[in-house]
């Protein structure tokens, strides 16, 4: 089999069998991963990539992660890929669009060509692709927003250098995308506030029920 | 050679060979309707079925236009925006982002010559100011920026590139009126102009192709955008051609040396070593 034609097979399949999660987390420091905010609370989206194959190197991925519900607020992006000391362009972060975080777009230079490469890139039980803060907006009700990273079509998969010495060349991972959810809780005074409406409706609404008991007629209980 | 190349790039640069307007008139359509998603894509004549566009210079059959929905619902509308008539507006009450995608088949790239905003005139005593106007290229650059943009309640304001227009493989025009609460969707877009051109052979060196998986649309053609597709086809070619010296093809061989001012900086040499690919990183690294 020639060069070229592993070459081929490589890139238009994945004949490397590489199996691969992506799965978008909410997290709060010091307390984990968690799935509930209030209005105004902050929690660190991150997007981890996980594969099946130690020996292989993370070569990139593009594409969104988008939050479907109300519009929160987006800061703070970064990724653990972003070498200060490395060529960016090959580190596009995105940029927060309409509520979600957009153009995500990163490659990594294989191994090959790096004396030493990035630790990152070969975390693979847990490799986090980039990550944001998340500021939950005012709700009146308990609402959820959903977060799932969605790769670009033009590459659908995260992409992995096998590890093949020095032979150059990368495949697309058979992936499952996990996203999560996070529910947002309207704040205690707010929830006070329906707490007490709540209250406030059942006292009027037993008052308007006892209120006939106590116009009924006196003979109305014996 | 050299001087077909700077012909080729000259005519790209000048008067566009084919503008079409987005005028939004869209047979049947009531206030409100969802856009039809057809509606710019591959225009070929001033009416095409319901669809009705201004035509300037000539037509875009190399182009498509989408309209991003998800959080977003564009719809049109037909007046009360300024002076303007048939629009198109994100219907979406207290959200306020618009997002117009114009892309380019591999080998094209689009240029925008203008476009009209406006608000409602009943919504606003004076002219509102919004969030921003923006236009990105397809590799994320920011080609034009505007923020803190007063928009017309009464007449129009416009927007006009005739001089530089902005060009990619695939541009996104950006309206945020977030900033306008409930009246975020009382702004309306109309009048976009665009043109496409084929994008001149070496205009952009690292710009290598659409698609980085064999046997998409467009892999191995350039589009006039500089992402990690570029970079893997790259690596694709090189993986491809190792053990070819010394009679590599170029691309990927791309140069003798990987260090500027060496007289074989940028010149082929046949040969396919690390040299190469620094270089290709390099000039991904310059951008376009």
């Amino acid at each position: 089999m020639t060069l070229a034609l592993m070459a081929y097979l490589a890139a238009s399949s994945n004949a490397f069998g590489i199996v691969a999660t992506v799965s978008v987390v909410a997290v709060e420091p010091g307390v984990g991963i968690i799935h509930e905010l209030e209005p105004g609370e902050t929690a660190t989206m991150i997007v981890i990539v996980r594969w099946d194959d130690p020996s292989a190197q993370f070569a990139g991925m593009r594409g969104d992660t988008i939050a479907s519900g109300p519009m929160g607020d987006i800061t703070n992006v970064g990724s653990a890929l972003r070498d200060p000391g490395a060529t960016q362009p090959f580190v596009r972060l995105g940029e927060p669009w309409a509520g979600s975080l957009v153009g995500t777009d990163i490659a990594i230079i294989p191994q090959t060509f790096t004396a030493t490469p990035w630790p990152w890139t070969l975390s693979n039980e847990e490799m986090q692709f980039v990550h944001f803060d998340w500021t939950a907006p005012a709700v009146s009700s308990p609402t959820e927003v959903r977060f799932d990273f969605r790769a670009h079509p033009l590459a659908p998969s995260p992409r992995f250098f096998p590890n093949l010495g020095f032979v150059v060349n990368w495949v697309e991972a058979d992936t499952t995308y996990v996203g999560t959810t996070l529910t947002i809780l309207p704040a205690p005074a707010s929830l006070g506030m329906v707490v007490c409406s709540l209250g406030l409706m059942a006292r009027t609404r037993r008052g308007s029920e006892r209120r006939p008991s106590s116009i009924a007629p006196s003979g109305g209980r014996r | 050679m050299r001087l077909a190349l700077l012909l080729a790039a000259a005519s790209a640069c000048a008067t566009p060979a084919a503008a079409i307007d987005l005028t939004f008139q869209i047979q049947g359509a009531a206030n409100g309707s969802p856009i039809d998603q057809a509606y710019g894509d591959r225009v070929t004549s001033g009416v095409m079925g319901p669809f009705t566009y201004g035509v300037s210079q000539g037509f875009t059959p190399d182009a498509e236009v989408d309209y991003s929905v998800g959080p977003m619902s564009p719809a049109t509308w037909t007046t009360g925006y300024g002076d303007l008539t048939d629009v198109l507006i994100d219907s979406a009450t207290g959200f306020g982002f618009i997002e117009i995608v114009i892309t380019a088949d591999p080998g094209y790239w689009v240029l925008l010559h203008s476009f009209d905003m406006a608000a409602r005139t009943n919504a606003f005593a004076t002219d509102p100011i919004i969030n921003a106007v923006i236009v990105k290229g397809g590799d994320g650059r920011d080609l034009f920026v505007q923020s803190g943009v007063s928009i017309a309640r009464t007449t129009r304001s416009t927007f006009e590139f005739s001089t530089s227009p902005p060009r990619s493989g695939l541009l996104r025009i950006r309206v945020d009126s977030n900033n306008l609460g409930a009246l975020s969707d009382a702004i309306a877009i109309d009048n976009i102009t665009f043109s496409q051109a084929p994008i001149p052979p070496g205009a952009c060196l690292p710009d290598f192709t659409s698609g980085s998986l064999p046997g998409q649309p467009g892999y191995g053609v350039p589009n006039g955008i500089l992402n990690n597709d570029d970079f893997f086809y790259y690596l694709t070619l090189f993986g491809t051609n190792t053990g070819c010296s010394p009679n590599c093809p170029s691309p990927p061989d791309l140069t003798g040396v990987a260090f500027p001012g060496n007289p074989s900086y940028g010149v082929p040499n046949g040969v396919l070593n690390n040299d190469d690919f620094f270089y290709f990183l390099t000039k991904f690294a310059e951008g376009c």
